[in-house]
């Protein structure tokens, strides 16, 4: 016993030594992988609550409405019905940049859809393009079909957007509308229904 | 025999053992190719069969001598082969997330592999183009072109990545087509078959 005791005792040093390099020579060979992983997927859901704003990317966000859709409207305003399988979700949301920079990383987000099973859409698919629009479909610019011209969010005023999603009918129920904007991974945006 | 002697006798013993070990587990090691493998997921005409990221049911396969394509500017163009057209119909749904299908090949029973012909015509109805959605099944066509003598036992392999599928699942369909059956459709064979006209509705 005592002779352990002298042993631990001579040799603290290099316990301690170890007890500190081991965990930091981990980190070092690990923490380049973890940092690149982390800059390329989302980790981290910044959650809103339903009727709540949200932070992110140094801009207000507010989702303002839900809606599922069985037809589509074209821009020359006739019907079109969608398959029996298919609806078109409709999510409009309210983001408010504070900064220059967070206008320009706008430029870059894009909106998706997940629902509880994991499965995830993406914002305006090509196949319903040539839906009617009434409002901007990007989170920061969009060439407006009626005057033609191009119309951009601005520093600190509200602006408001209308993404598109083509989802199975049976999902629609409990699809979850979520942000994304690179330069701010591995943080996103979820917004609670 | 001495203590000594026995012990020199026993670490002897050992050493062999050890290397024996060593070129066991030497020999029975997979290498990189095979510990990267794709997983295999087998199936047949008619059956759905589900990969991790996507599923693929392949309902009818046809014969064709040459082709009639849409190109992407001018009129439609007629394409002769030496060997057979082989067209698949089938229908291809992503499980998780938005995917394109960039590989799908047809594995004849020699091992050899013809990978789908995409780049030469323009069709929206190729289930290698274009993106699939998650839930939405999308209808589609692969064409392929193969010696007919081969065509028999035909399997084909569908995978989201390219060519060398890694760490990923695989799908291989047999089309269930054997030697009289390749003979029996050989013999009716269309000639002019045209792509855009056997499209899924």
């Amino acid at each position: 016993m005592t002779r352990l005791t002298d042993w631990r005792r001579s040799q603290r040093w290099y316990l301690l030594g170890l007890l500190v390099l081991a965990p930091v020579t981990f980190w070092l060979s690990a923490s380049e992988d973890w940092t690149a992983y982390a800059s390329r997927n989302r980790i981290n859901p910044i959650v809103v609550a339903k009727g709540a704003t949200g932070d992110y990317v140094d801009a207000t966000w507010r989702l303002l409405a839900i809606n599922a859709d069985e037809s589509m409207t074209l821009r020359g305003g006739q019907s079109a019905p969608l398959p029996q399988t298919l609806s078109i979700v409709r999510v409009r949301l309210e983001v408010t940049p504070r900064t220059a920079n967070a206008l320009e990383a706008l430029g870059r987000c894009r909106g998706t859809l997940t629902d509880a099973r994991g499965r995830r859409w993406d914002a305006n698919p090509s196949e319903i393009a040539r839906r009617a629009k009434s409002l901007p479909t990007d989170c920061q610019e969009w060439l407006n079909p009626k005057t033609l011209k191009t119309e951009q969010a601005q520093e600190g005023r509200p602006w408001v957007f209308e993404l598109a999603y083509l989802v199975p009918r049976n999902a629609t129920g409990d699809v979850i509308p979520e942000i994304t904007v690179p330069q701010a991974l591995p943080r996103y945006l979820r917004f609670e229904r | 025999m001495t203590r000594i002697w026995r012990r020199r006798l026993a670490d002897a013993v050992l050493i062999v053992l050890s290397a024996a070990a060593l070129l066991a587990m030497h020999r029975t090691t997979p290498g990189f190719d095979e510990k990267t493998a794709a997983f295999p997921v087998k199936g047949s005409l008619g059956e759905t069969v589900n990969g991790r990221s996507f599923s693929l049911r392949l309902d009818r396969v046809d014969l064709a001598t040459s082709l009639t394509a849409p190109v992407l500017l001018g009129p439609p163009k007629t394409y002769t082969t030496s060997g057979v057209w082989v067209i698949v119909h089938g229908a291809i749904t992503s499980n998780v997330q938005p995917m394109l299908l960039r590989y799908a090949g047809l594995r004849t029973r020699d091992g050899l592999i013809y990978t789908a012909v995409d780049d030469r015509f323009h069709s929206r109805w190729l289930l290698t183009q274009d993106e699939n959605y998650a839930g939405i099944s999308r209808r589609g066509i692969l064409v392929f072109e193969v010696p007919p003598d081969r065509l028999a036992g035909a399997v084909l392999l569908a995978g989201e990545r390219s060519f060398r599928v890694r760490l990923d699942s695989r799908l291989e369909i047999a089309l269930g087509l054997d030697e009289s059956a390749v003979r029996a459709r050989m013999a009716s064979a269309q000639a002019g078959y045209r792509l855009d006209g056997a499209l899924p509705q």
